[in-house]
């Protein structure tokens, strides 16, 4: 393997970071653990290996065609197909962008003590300057980098020698013990976190910028697994230590203030810093993810020029889309939307609405003229079909009785 | 292949509607099972006041051990405040038995009362005080779990 494919390593583990693990995945983990403890820890196992199937997708069918995914679905299914999902999307999008500005700002008001909502411009216009002046390359190191102080949540877990008998069991479905309406909202949120529909779009677009080709295929299903998996050992951790330090103590997490003290017992002085500091970080990576994407997507949707490499003046609308949209979900914030709830709704939505952004990506993906041997094959088709399903009606069943039930 | 494809997402979406409305259907007759009596609803309004004073008391302990700052007490203590005042509104309309809502009410009260002397304490740097509002709030945090078993109790009285 020659250092530029080693190197690609790292677009997985930026997804991973940035993309897996996240503000949602740090709201529904601890909210998780702290109220079902090691129960629910099969959601984020059953969304993993979903997120690894449509992940590796998207990357070989960008090593194969070089083309974006909805560069690829506009052009082979046309825009009235596509125009519905990417409304969707760009919805999934606004709301997702909006929970990462909302987690980068609590970071900074548990450092600070300054309310929430001062943050909301000040962090929206250096997210902004960072990807006015940044390659896609500059982001990809800094936020890997980065990202890998996440890993305190699983010194910490390891720190608490968790029953490794509750862990196993816990990756089994089980029926909840108490509070069953709770129990598979929860459990569709954690399905929702880990499958956030950007990563997969942001991921093919990465792979076109960092021209892939075909000779990219087996390095891409090592990103996949390694990324996808190194993300979800740092949510699973944030479950376990949840489970260990918040849920005994009788304390669920109806607020990220509450969360904010899950670190402190693993390391007593730096156990707060950490939080914030990974917290920021985590969210950062996403945002920026996220408002990439959101300007990926615009752009393959109506033909514009685009590329993070490019310079703003080459890729005048693309630049524009991730400005609009990072100003206007920084307005949730700094009218006071609350980060936790808007994160929790967000992630319950992402599973909803996942088929429906997922099935034109799968259609594609079975066209052999467009991909020749590297066309889906029975698996990824089966995985893909029934977890997304599967998903759906949890979704559809769980989302209601939330609400109904005031919750 | 275009016109294979449109054919396929035009069939996708037919079923995809269809399966929508059964499942909207279903959560909708899930969502009408639901009923719950007064004493129910009011301890699982109740429920984020427990999560918030224990929250409380681990907040203390840990500013008293230096691990969080002042900013966060005091944050801290002004979320609480937010979900504390939701469970007295909702004790105060509540249709449940005054045996059930007025001890909750009470409780309520005496909860913001010590959260605000925790904020207080650790504004000043009264580490003492800081120490005795968190064994205040731990005889809260049983107070409140006696009267969430006395309201179960009454509610299965009641329903008996």
């Amino acid at each position: 393997m020659n250092m530029k494919k080693a190197a690609t390593l790292a677009l997985g583990i930026l997804t991973s970071v940035g993309g897996f693990f996240d503000v949602g995945n740090i709201a529904t983990s601890t909210q998780a653990g702290a109220v079902y403890r090691l129960q629910l820890l099969w959601p984020l196992v059953f969304g993993t290996v979903l997120m690894i199937f449509l992940v590796e997708m998207s990357g070989r069918f960008a090593a194969a065609t070089r083309q974006a995914l909805p560069d690829a679905i506009r052009t082979h299914l046309g825009f009235t197909a596509w125009l519905f999902p990417f409304i969707i999307l760009s919805l999934v999008h606004f709301l997702v962008l909006g929970a990462e500005i909302g987690g980068i700002c609590f970071a900074l008001h548990l450092i600070t003590g300054l309310p929430v909502p001062f943050w909301a411009l000040p962090v929206s216009v250096l997210l902004w300057l960072f990807l006015w002046r940044s390659t896609f390359g500059a982001i990809e190191n800094s936020s890997s980098l980065l990202g890998l102080i996440t890993l305190a949540f699983v010194v910490a877990a390891w720190k608490h020698h968790p029953p490794v008998g509750q862990i196993l069991a816990g990756v089994v479905p089980t029926l909840p013990h108490h509070d069953p309406t709770r129990y598979w909202f929860m459990a569709v949120s954690l399905i929702g976190a880990a499958i956030t529909p950007y990563v997969f779009y942001f991921y093919s677009s990465g792979a076109v910028e960092d021209e892939w080709d075909e000779s990219y295929v087996g390095v891409n299903r090592a990103v996949s697994v390694i990324g996808m998996g190194f993300g979800s050992v740092i949510a699973l951790a944030a479950i376990v230590v949840s489970a260990v330090v918040l849920a005994p103590r009788g304390i669920q997490v109806d607020d990220y203030h509450q969360a904010a003290l899950v670190l402190t017992e693993a390391f007593p002085f730096w156990g707060f810093v950490l939080f914030a500091a990974a917290m920021g970080i985590a969210c950062l990576g996403a945002a920026v993810e996220v408002s990439l994407s959101m300007a990926y997507t615009t752009a393959q949707t109506f033909g514009w020029n685009w590329g993070e490499n490019l310079d703003p003046r080459e890729d005048a609308r693309f630049s524009l889309t991730y400005t609009g949209a990072i100003l206007a979900s920084a307005l949730l914030i700094l009218f006071g939307v609350d980060p936790l709830k808007l994160t929790l709704l967000t992630m319950a939505v992402n599973a909803a609405v996942l088929p429906f952004i997922a099935i034109p990506f799968l259609l594609l993906m079975n066209d052999r003229k467009l991909l020749g041997e590297h066309a889906n094959g029975w698996l990824s088709n089966t995985v893909t079909v029934v977890t997304l399903a599967l998903a759906l009606v949890l979704a559809v069943v769980s989302i209601p009785l939330m609400i109904v039930g005031g919750s | 292949m275009k016109t294979l494809f449109s054919a396929g997402w035009s069939r996708t979406r037919c079923s995809l509607r269809a399966g929508g409305i059964a499942l909207a259907l279903a959560a909708g007759a899930l969502v009408a099972c639901q009923s719950k009596s007064p004493e129910e609803d009011l301890i699982q309004q109740a429920r984020p006041a427990g999560s918030w004073l224990a929250t409380l008391r681990w907040t203390g302990e840990q500013w008293n051990a230096n691990s969080v700052p002042k900013s966060f007490v005091k944050s801290t203590v002004a979320e609480a405040r937010k979900d504390l005042d939701n469970v007295s509104d909702a004790a105060g309309k509540s249709k449940a038995r005054p045996e059930a809502r007025l001890p909750l009410l009470q409780l309520m009260k005496d909860s913001k009362a010590a959260g605000d002397a925790l904020a207080g304490a650790a504004r000043k740097g009264d580490r003492p005080g800081v120490a005795r509002q968190v064994a205040q709030l731990a005889a809260l945090q049983a107070r409140f779990s006696a009267w969430q078993a006395s309201a179960k109790q009454k509610q299965e009285g009641g329903a008996q």
